[in-house]
């Protein structure tokens, strides 16, 4: 596949990963355009990698993370307060107020939440892309889970 | 109390309002300046690769042509980062200097800005990251008053000094390969790891292994620096079984497994075992290799490593703000008497460096705003 076939087809999917990730369209554009462009440097490379999208879907979450660490704090009240205007109706009331609580979240706490419950990935999974152990994926998940006062379901927990 | 599906419903929403394409939706900058910088960044990450191909990494010298020879910190000296500065204080946070006002902040019109200050062992050195795009990023090393010495390029996070404070081992590809760099700023080795050592326990480089011979990643596996093939720990011939961590003096490793942490000599032999996990691992050792330290929700804990009786610090936790807690040990002081934490509230909020003495004595807030300091110490955490 070539770097022009690979952003047409990934682009799209990438930029919705990074928008539920960080929350913010013009962040998530900024996130996909620096991976695809450090891509673009390493084409040769990085096309024989067995999974390129996981590849530059750990690139986005990477730098997320340090995004956010360098910049979170300037930028925090923005983030809130921009999706919550959405919706107005009481029916999605409490879902802009969960999606705003999510932006609250520290970064690998969000990252673990979007990998698992968006990506579908497992904890093994989760924590090569984060860089972190199996149990840290469920320290975080678990602390995440809290924050936002989701109740688990247990048995579908007790199988990963 | 809400369900997993509200969730689901959370991240759905989000991902209707996701742009479908990056020319599509431009918000807040002419698209002509986001096209410029794709192709300027583009351009920039090619000019790299090639430099990569035809040559050695190549070091920018920024203000100085030779080695610097300005003396070391005092010990103690306290360096931390702070709305993108890098500031050294007294042990107590007092009399801060921002050592990093002055430093050209070449290419990033303003917008740049540093973190993760680390001292060299000997402390005449400090090392921090810069950072000015997602992607332009880099390793300063300055002498304790800001003056520039070298700049290494570097990929994600962490960076790791030798123990004879000559070296600095960063990522030159994330997970991949890893470079080490002489202060002078000339690459010394460039090291391919096995697929089974990807990252997945630190965001940096590993540590070096005590004769400075080698890099200890995740605490399992051993990079030598002469090329050979990386490989498990062994001590005295054994795996571990476990992440080890040396003592500052190089002959003692606690190894930490799920349920217990296990001090053994460098040779592989037994000292102590602490029964009572570590949930967070051993995160510092103190100068003279009798205490560790580590942390729980409810406690800054400290192991009394002959005995392995592990004593928790509930004044470390007790002290902070509401919703406050600690989030990692920074290390102990030079003297071993008193340990600094980082802590907050996990969004950035109430981040705040703390410190407390090792009997639960006197806690106190050392810098609030950051959670990125350490003392220049030899139980430092870099």
């Amino acid at each position: 596949m070539g770097y022009t076939t690979f952003v047409e087809q990934r682009q799209g999917p990438l930029l919705r990963f990074a928008m539920v990730l960080c929350g913010d369209s013009a962040l998530a554009e900024d996130l996909v355009q620096e991976a695809l462009a450090r891509c673009y440097a390493q084409w040769e490379r990085l096309s024989a990698v067995d999974n390129l999208n996981g590849y530059v879907r750990r690139m986005i979450v990477n730098d997320f993370i340090t995004w956010r660490r360098r910049f979170g704090r300037l930028h925090l009240v923005e983030s809130l307060v921009e999706p919550a205007v959405a919706d107005t109706s009481d029916a999605y009331a409490d879902r802009d107020a969960l999606v705003a609580e999510l932006a609250k979240l520290p970064p690998k706490q969000r990252a673990v939440l979007v990998l698992r419950y968006y990506e579908g990935l497992t904890d093994a999974e989760i924590a090569e892309a984060l860089g972190c152990r199996g149990g840290t994926v469920r320290a975080y998940a678990t602390r995440a889970l809290a924050a936002l006062r989701i109740e688990l379901n247990l048995s579908t927990e007790a199988v990963r | 109390m809400r369900t997993l599906n509200d969730l689901h419903e959370a991240f759905a929403a989000l991902d209707a309002a996701a742009p479908t394409e990056l020319s599509e939706r431009v918000t807040g900058r002419s698209r002509s300046r986001r096209v410029g910088r794709v192709i300027a960044i583009t351009a920039v990450a090619a000019a790299v690769a090639v430099i990569a191909v035809i040559m050695p990494w190549t070091v920018e010298r920024l203000s100085r042509s030779d080695a610097p020879q300005s003396g070391a910190a005092r010990s103690g000296a306290l360096a931390y980062e702070l709305d993108g500065d890098i500031y050294v204080a007294d042990l107590d946070g007092s009399n801060p200097v921002d050592i990093s006002a002055a430093i050209p902040d070449a290419g990033c019109e303003g917008a740049g800005g540093y973190q993760m200050p680390s001292w060299s062992p000997d402390g005449r050195y400090l090392a921090f990251r810069h950072q000015c795009t997602l992607s332009v990023d880099n390793v300063v090393i300055t002498d304790p008053h800001g003056d520039v010495v070298a700049q290494i390029p570097a990929d994600k996070w962490g960076f790791a000094w030798s123990p004879d404070s000559t070296r600095v081992a960063v990522w030159e590809t994330f997970g991949e390969t890893i470079a080490v760099y002489g202060v002078d700023g000339k690459r010394q080795a460039s090291l391919n790891l096995p697929r089974r050592m990807f990252p997945h326990a630190d965001d940096g480089p590993g540590v070096w292994m005590p004769d400075g011979s080698a890099l200890l990643l995740y605490g399992r596996f051993v990079v030598p620096l002469d090329g050979s093939a990386p490989h498990d720990l062994a001590l005295g011939g054994q795996n571990p079984g476990g992440s080890a961590s040396y003592s500052p003096d190089g002959t003692r490793v606690a190894v930490v497994t799920d349920n217990s942490v296990t001090v053994v000599a460098a040779d592989g032999s037994p000292v102590s075992e602490v029964v009572a996990p570590l949930p967070e691992g051993v995160q510092a050792w103190s100068p003279d290799g009798d205490r560790l330290a580590s942390y729980s929700n409810h406690a800054l804990l400290v192991v009394d490593v002959a005995s392995g009786a592990v004593t928790p610090l509930t004044e470390a936790v007790a002290a902070l703000p509401v919703g406050s807690r600690i989030l990692g040990i920074r290390g102990f002081s030079p003297q071993g008497d008193r340990i600094l934490y980082e802590t907050g509230d996990g969004n950035g909020l109430t981040s705040a460096l703390w410190s407390i003495g090792v009997d639960g004595s006197d806690p106190r807030i050392v810098v609030a705003g950051t959670t990125q300091g350490e003392w220049l110490s030899p139980a430092s955490t870099s």
